[in-house]
């Protein structure tokens, strides 16, 4: 409303404004003006009229033009539509023709790329490879560009061939060899098929597109039979092969003999298996002594004498030779009490050994299975199915248990031996030593 | 020349244990034959003069006379069971050996195994194979010693009794 309301009063204002101008003081002034006024704009709208009606002609004539030129617009747009339609089916009529004509062809790009792209690994690596280098530029360029030539086809193929044949022959040729000492120098290499690279009665292996002498060659069983096939001339000879190529040669490097593995592994329950062989060791040691150097020969020497000295034997035949005259009961008393006193000091530590024996297996098997336990826990703890990580875990595990049995058998045998002479010396205290004295008696 | 190819092979297999299990056979089989030897062709002739001695005394009654006696047959039990101990230790260390073997050859196994990360049952299988053979080796040498063992504490129990029972109590 108030919008309305607004216009209709800029209009009287508007009104009032045209009209005042010529200032018309009374009614009839104003009506001259008014009709005045009105004759003025008939003339100028007959003569706009009459413009109109001059200029009709040329109207018409323009209306014609652009009439015209849309008929011919559209015509050219009829004809390029046909044009392309007719084109299209050109264009799909071609896209058969080829895929005809090419047939096969396309798939076998595809398959060239995709054993080029294959191989090229296995190449690099292949120790035909350290024979014949840079033959792994041809698939580069097979792998890049789109459309194989055809003498890359040709090329690729006898590549392929080669590496077949040359797989199953034993060649020797001259290459560069890094040493041990990290220096190339030229070497007569020897390649058996795709297995081994050898140099003189040293492995090589190759990496990078290098041949490197290998730095920890294999035990010297192996070595004997390389060096001894190197002697063969003809005929055939027998040499130990690496199947994976030079991995297993790799692993030599890796690889701890026992004794470096033992002392690394040994946990715990190493230790304790360890202080107890010492400790086993050292007693064994200590009744040995005893056993064979003093008291044995002391006892020997006194069986063939007759006057007591201070050895077992002897401090019985004191006993017996005090209580001589006594009755035969109260003798044997005595001389039983004498023995029983003479034992204790020569079993003494006896059979500690034997439960050390016995215990160094068991120590190394909790330490096996407390191992066990810890990589079986690990591994379900972070889930890995990595065999790697339980191999690894499992032959550290191990260690322990060849520590309890490395403990064991040295003191099995230190045991049977103390505990036999031990044995053989209380029986004679306790079963020859009357008879002794008695035959010792008898003779003089 | 076969046999011995066929036993290299064995012990190429088994790895260095198999020459301590054989290094403890051969120590095992001598002190065996020597106890054969002793217990069958030396004690008789031993027990023999000893008897002899026993049946040419005047005085075979006296408290004396019984004690010697016995330190007769305390000394020639002594001689027959010498060195059994030794044979039995032998034969109980046989199988600990063989376990030795085993348990090196699984560490061999498992450290080739996560050096080369596979978890190849073949090669596994091929490993514990060739592992178990020192328990094998161990296990046969005990069982080779055990029986005639036996047999040898068997008969020198006998031969002491036998020894006391020709000496004539009075």
């Amino acid at each position: 409303m108030k919008k309305i309301i607004s216009l209709s009063l800029a209009a009287v204002v508007g009104l009032t404004a045209n009209f005042s101008a010529p200032a018309a003081t009374t009614l009839d002034d104003l009506l001259r003006e008014v009709r005045n006024q009105e004759r003025l704009q008939q003339q100028v709208n007959q003569q706009r009229e009459a413009e109109f009606r001059a200029n009709k002609a040329t109207q018409e004539r323009k209306l014609r033009d652009a009439r015209n030129k849309l008929a011919s617009a559209e015509a050219t747009a009829n004809n390029l539509q046909a044009q392309f339609q007719a084109n299209e089916l050109k264009l799909t009529e071609l896209e058969t023709e080829l895929r005809a004509k090419q047939g096969n062809l396309g798939e076998l790009f595809g398959v060239v790329r995709q054993a080029a792209n294959s191989i090229q690994g296995d190449l690099k690596a292949s120790l035909i490879s350290a024979q014949y280098p840079g033959r792994d530029m041809l698939l580069e360029n097979l792998n890049d560009s789109g459309t194989p030539s055809m003498q890359e086809l040709r090329d690729f193929y006898v590549l392929l061939l080669q590496e077949m044949t040359e797989q199953g022959k034993v060649t020797t040729f001259t290459a560069d060899v890094v040493n041990t000492a990290g220096l190339t120098e030229s070497q007569t290499v020897k390649r058996i098929g795709a297995f081994n690279l050898t140099s003189g009665d040293d492995y090589l292996f190759f990496e990078d597109g290098k041949i490197n002498t290998l730095q920890v060659q294999p035990n010297a069983q192996v070595l004997n039979a390389l060096s001894a096939y190197n002697g063969v001339s003809s005929g055939y000879g027998g040499m130990y092969l690496d199947p994976s190529k030079g991995g297993i040669l790799q692993l030599e490097k890796l690889k701890m003999s026992l004794p470096e593995r033992l002392w690394k592994y040994k946990g715990v329950a190493g230790w304790a298996v360890l202080v107890l062989l010492i400790v086993g060791v050292i007693i064994a040691l200590e009744r040995l002594f005893m056993l064979y150097v003093v008291t044995g020969p002391a006892i020997n020497s006194q069986k063939k004498n007759s006057t007591p000295k201070n050895n077992p034997l002897g401090r019985i035949m004191k006993v017996y030779l005090a209580n001589k005259n006594e009755d035969t009961e109260n003798l044997e008393l005595k001389l039983d009490e004498a023995v029983l006193k003479e034992t204790p000091k020569i079993e003494r530590g006896i059979n500690l050994i034997k439960v050390i024996a016995a215990l160094g297996p068991l120590l190394g098997l909790l330490g096996t299975v407390t191992g066990m336990i810890e990589v079986f826990q690990s591994i379900t703890l972070h889930g890995t199915g990595d065999p790697r990580t339980m191999a690894d875990g499992i032959s550290k595990a191990l260690a322990t248990t060849v520590w309890g049995l490395l403990a064991a058998i040295p003191l099995t045998f230190l045991h049977a031996i103390v505990a036999g002479k031990s044995k053989n010396i209380i029986h004679t205290l306790e079963e020859q030593s009357t008879g002794l004295m008695a035959s010792h008696e008898e003779n003089a | 020349m076969e046999l011995i190819y066929t036993i290299l092979d064995f012990i190429d297999k088994g790895g260095w244990v198999l020459w301590v299990i054989g290094a403890v056979l051969f120590l095992m089989w001598t002190f065996i034959i020597e106890r054969y030897w002793y217990i069958y062709g030396e004690f008789p002739k031993l027990a023999r003069i000893k008897i002899a001695e026993w049946d040419a005394r005047d005085d075979t009654l006296s408290w004396r006379a019984h004690r010697i006696r016995d330190y007769w047959v305390s000394e020639a039990r002594e001689s027959l069971n010498a060195r059994l101990l030794l044979i039995k230790t032998l034969i109980a260390v046989c199988p600990l050996l063989g376990l030795l073997g085993t348990v090196t050859g699984m560490i061999d196994v498992f450290d080739t195994m996560s050096g080369q990360g596979s978890g190849s049952a073949r090669q596994m299988a091929g490993g514990i194979f060739k592992a178990t053979i020192p328990t094998m080796a161990g296990m046969v040498a005990a069982l080779s010693g055990l029986f005639v063992s036996n047999r040898l504490e068997q008969a020198a129990f006998v031969k002491s009794h036998q020894f006391a029972d020709s000496l004539p109590h009075h």
